[in-house]
């Protein structure tokens, strides 16, 4: 794999926060909604700081990796055989996040923008930009995120200034009402979804960033606060306009917020436009699992070009989005139940214990001076 | 050193030369052999050859015949000093050049240089004395301006390398020639300023401008599609520029021009997506109304771009977008109407690329007739033979407007070929296809690169010290520093200077 590809600082804050974003803000004020009612809001405020803690964790995580990607992590530290499942069981949750994140843009437009189009169409059609942006590279996909971000925060503030008007403090009574296991599972579910996936993003960084390495830890951990403050704005928005039940009710919470605006007769029926932002943040979600599927399957095999397994994986990718979840009920079922342990098993768990065994042989090597020539030799094979 | 050891190199005697430059242009009857002979006694014999047309002679064989009788030449001197000699005190033209092989003879010809043979000399004298027929600098035609200066480049390239010339008075302004185009023998000049302009882009463009194989070049867009980074783009990412202003200003930005001889279009590179909407006036007027007007542009650019295939997403899928009344009065127009809005689109933005095709090709006379057909087909009498409704006649209509706002015509062209794509996607995903489009849109732009620069640069990758020139026209109070990518480091030393080159010239 090329290591010439080069991204900034700022761009990888930048998709950091869209990463996050996307899909979170469409599904997750309703999830919070049915667990621990009008305390979503709290549920995402806890939800800000676990999430920060995460991106600490990846963080230190990511300074180990010694110029490896996630992937090549994995087989450093646990060895080619051992390593090598490792990465396998992380590239299934790549590329069943990227099908689970299609399935969901697919339900969401044939929901509430195009009701009478297909669900396949609607696939291929959003992946083949997926496969397009792709085909291009990191750069080009990075330098898209940068210049649509501003247009996303735009719109999320036109989105938070408008619904101002509608803001009713009196939902959110009364405060606390929930007990503490539901609340505790509601932040879950909101790091299992917005938080864990970042470990994805490990496949880009620190490998594909340029300049001061500080300077990217800096600004991957803004994204991801500006991420979380958006998705607690979201689920405090749907709690005090929709209220609980309504948030709870609805699929996708966030589209229906954006149907609430009305001012003075005259702005109103704008959630159509402001949809742009779910397609936006889905979309570099999307393309940034799918590139950790691909990237991490073109490492694990050995393969010269990312590019051959593109077209491959795309096909794949349409038709495990059609079958991932088969209706609406089931999704909602397991992103609260299942979803969770298997994010926290891929996400955290087997990162943590390929860190756990770099951070005892090293331990080792210290204990013992000369340092082991096979180990080194190995390693360069490897990678 | 041997007689011949080249059989390019020129006769010694003048008669064998003359033959083979004779046969070398196969007779060509406008190839005129002029014979002199030279001072009294045996004198010395020689030929004056020119290309008739294309060199300007009578003031050079005047000054060769008055001097003719010249007594302190060919009694004393000796023939082989002959060649110099000639040179040195017989010819009042500036550009004199020794020639010793017979393909730069042929060349010097075709340049329209004379050339002086002499009897008893292996070398030729090639006399600049190139005199083409010149359009005047006149207006251009393609990017006018209300308030800036109204000259524009011609078809001759020592003109035009002149005007760019006058405006940036700098020793540091550099010119190098060259020539493409196997058959044609086309000049070419590479023009920018030392230590403004990138030395990368520079050689790159050299090395490119190197690497043409092409029988002839007869405009620029010749050189522009052989030099362009990426064919399979509908974007141009060489601009081109008929203003010897909109030159100068992209030089002190430190860009490259190339100037090709026989056009008044000069090419400039890099060439970035934001300059397509910078129009030289820009830099003329108030900086409040630059920046409105920029901004109007960019809105421009996507009615042009998304007008028909938003009208067709809304009619198609999105009716609850439309308030009622406007609901109510669309579908009532649309009544009558036999096709779907795609259809309906198609058909009226196709009207009017032939219409606008017709114009352009069409003799200047039946101008007006066109007109008056063209109204009727998108227009009054189209909706009310119940084609079209009114409605998607101002779509068409705003479309074909705002796509005229944008300053370069290149542009132009490529909106025009992705806004049918869009319409497309319109017609079969609504607003969804649109996003996707714009998505895809955006991917490309940014993979694009001219010469080295991201297509979208100062936006992507942001370069917060670019912003100033982009969307904004900041004061020129506050133009503090050149343009980063293109420009050396520094702040921005020859500020002032731009500001005279920007406003007076």
């Amino acid at each position: 794999m090329s290591r010439t590809v080069c991204l900034s600082a700022r761009q990888i804050g930048v998709i950091v926060l869209l990463y996050s974003i996307g899909t979170t803000i469409l599904i997750i004020p309703s999830g919070l909604a049915s667990d621990v009612k009008q305390d979503a809001w709290l549920a995402a405020l806890a939800g800000v700081v676990l999430n920060l803690a995460f991106v600490w964790y990846y963080l230190r995580l990511s300074r180990r990796f010694g110029g490896a990607t996630l992937i090549g992590y994995f087989r450093k530290s646990l060895g080619r055989w051992i390593g090598g499942v490792f990465a396998l069981l992380f590239l299934l949750f790549s590329f069943l996040g990227a099908s689970q994140v299609i399935y969901y843009i697919g339900d969401f437009s044939i929901t509430h923008i195009l009701p009478n189009t297909p669900m396949p169409a609607i696939h291929i059609l959003f992946v083949s930009i997926i496969a397009m942006g792709l085909w291009l590279g990191l750069e080009p996909l990075a330098r898209a995120a940068e210049l649509m971000f501003p247009f996303v925060l735009l719109m999320l503030f036109l989105l938070t200034v408008a619904l101002l008007p509608q803001v009713q403090l009196v939902n959110l009574l009364p405060v606390l009402e929930s007990p503490p296991p539901r609340f505790v599972k509601a932040s879950l579910t909101l790091i299992a979804t917005a938080t864990l996936p970042l470990a994805v993003l490990l496949m880009v960084f620190p490998v594909h960033i340029t300049g001061d390495p500080k300077k990217g830890e800096r600004m991957f951990l803004l994204g991801a606060l500006i991420g979380s403050i958006v998705f607690f704005l979201i689920s405090f928005l749907s709690i005090t306009v929709l209220g609980a039940r309504a948030t709870a009710v609805y699929l996708y919470p966030s589209y229906i917020l954006a149907r609430m605006i009305n001012i003075g007769d005259f702005l109103k029926r704008v959630e159509t436009i402001l949809a742009l932002i779910w397609y936006i943040t889905v979309y570099v979600k999307a393309s940034f699992y799918f590139y950790g599927f691909v990237a991490g399957l073109t490492e694990l095999l050995g393969l010269k070009s990312t590019r051959t397994l593109i077209l491959p994986g795309c096909i794949l990718l349409v038709l495990y989005s059609l079958v991932v979840y088969p209706d609406q009920a089931y999704s909602q079922l397991y992103d609260t139940t299942a979803y969770v342990p298997f994010a926290f098993f891929s996400a955290v768990v087997l990162p943590l214990f390929a860190w756990l065994v770099d951070w005892i042989r090293e331990k080792l090597r210290r204990s013992s001076p000369p340092p082991p020539a096979p180990e080194s030799a190995r390693r360069s094979g490897a990678s | 050193m041997p007689a011949q050891p080249n059989p390019d190199s020129i006769h010694s005697q003048l008669d064998d030369s003359l033959s083979h430059m004779k046969q070398a242009f196969g007779f060509s009857t406008d190839l005129i052999c002029r014979e002199l002979i030279l001072g009294r006694k045996p004198g010395c014999r020689m030929a004056l050859l020119y290309i008739d047309g294309l060199a300007q002679v009578s003031d050079l064989l005047q000054s060769l015949l008055s001097l003719l009788t010249n007594t302190g030449f060919a009694e004393g001197a000796a023939k082989e000093d002959a060649l110099q000699t000639v040179k040195r005190t017989l010819i009042p033209e500036g550009d004199v050049r020794e020639l010793e092989r017979y393909e730069e003879t042929t060349d010097a010809l075709t340049n329209g240089s004379a050339v002086l043979l002499l009897d008893g000399s292996a070398a030729a004298l090639s006399i600049g004395v190139a005199q083409t027929e010149k359009r005047g600098v006149e207006e251009p035609s393609t990017q006018s301006v209300i308030r800036g200066p109204r000259e524009g480049f011609t078809e001759t390239l020592r003109v035009n390398t002149a005007l760019v010339r006058r405006k940036v008075r700098n020793s540091r302004l550099r010119l190098e020639s060259g020539r493409a185009g196997q058959v044609t023998r086309t000049d070419l000049a590479i023009m920018y300023i030392e230590g403004i302009a990138d030395p990368a882009v520079v050689q790159e463009v050299r090395d490119r401008l190197n690497d043409i194989r092409i029988d002839g070049i007869l405009e620029s867009g010749y050189v522009e599609e052989m030099i362009q980074d990426s064919t399979r783009s509908p974007f141009p990412t060489v601009y081109n520029t008929e203003r010897p202003d909109s030159v100068a200003a992209a030089l002190l930005e430190g860009r490259v021009a190339i100037f090709v001889d026989g056009t008044p279009f000069v090419l400039l590179v890099p060439a970035l997506f934001m300059q397509f909407f910078q129009a030289p006036e820009d830099y003329y007027q108030r900086a409040d109304f630059a920046t409105l007007l920029r901004l109007l542009r960019f809105l421009s650019f996507f009615i042009a771009l998304l007008a028909p295939s938003l009208y067709i997403a809304v009619t198609t899928f999105h009716q609850e977008l439309i308030p009622t009344s406007l609901l109510i009065s669309l579908a009532g127009q649309r009544e009558g109407v036999p096709f779907p809005a795609f259809v309906e689109a198609l058909l009226m933005e196709i009207t009017f690329e032939i219409l606008r095709e017709a114009g352009v090709r069409m003799p200047k006379t039946i101008g007006q007739s066109v007109s008056i057909v063209g109204t009727l087909v998108i227009g009054e009498a189209a909706v009310n033979a119940g084609l079209v409704s009114p409605a998607m006649v101002i779509i068409v209509s705003i479309t074909a407007i705002s796509n005229f706002v944008m300053p370069a015509f290149s542009m132009g062209i490529s909106i025009r070929m992705i806004r049918l794509v869009m319409m497309g996607l319109a017609a079969s995903f609504g607003l969804l296809g649109i996003i996707v489009g714009l998505l895809a849109l955006l991917l490309h732009l940014c993979s694009l690169r001219s010469f080295g620069t991201s297509y979208m640069t100062p936006f992507a990758p942001l370069l917060m010290s670019n912003i100033k020139d982009t969307l904004l026209r900041i004061p020129w109070s506050g133009m503090l520093t050149r343009p980063k990518p293109a420009a050396g480091k520094g702040r921005n030393g020859g500020q002032p200077n731009r500001k005279k080159g920007g406003s007076s010239s």
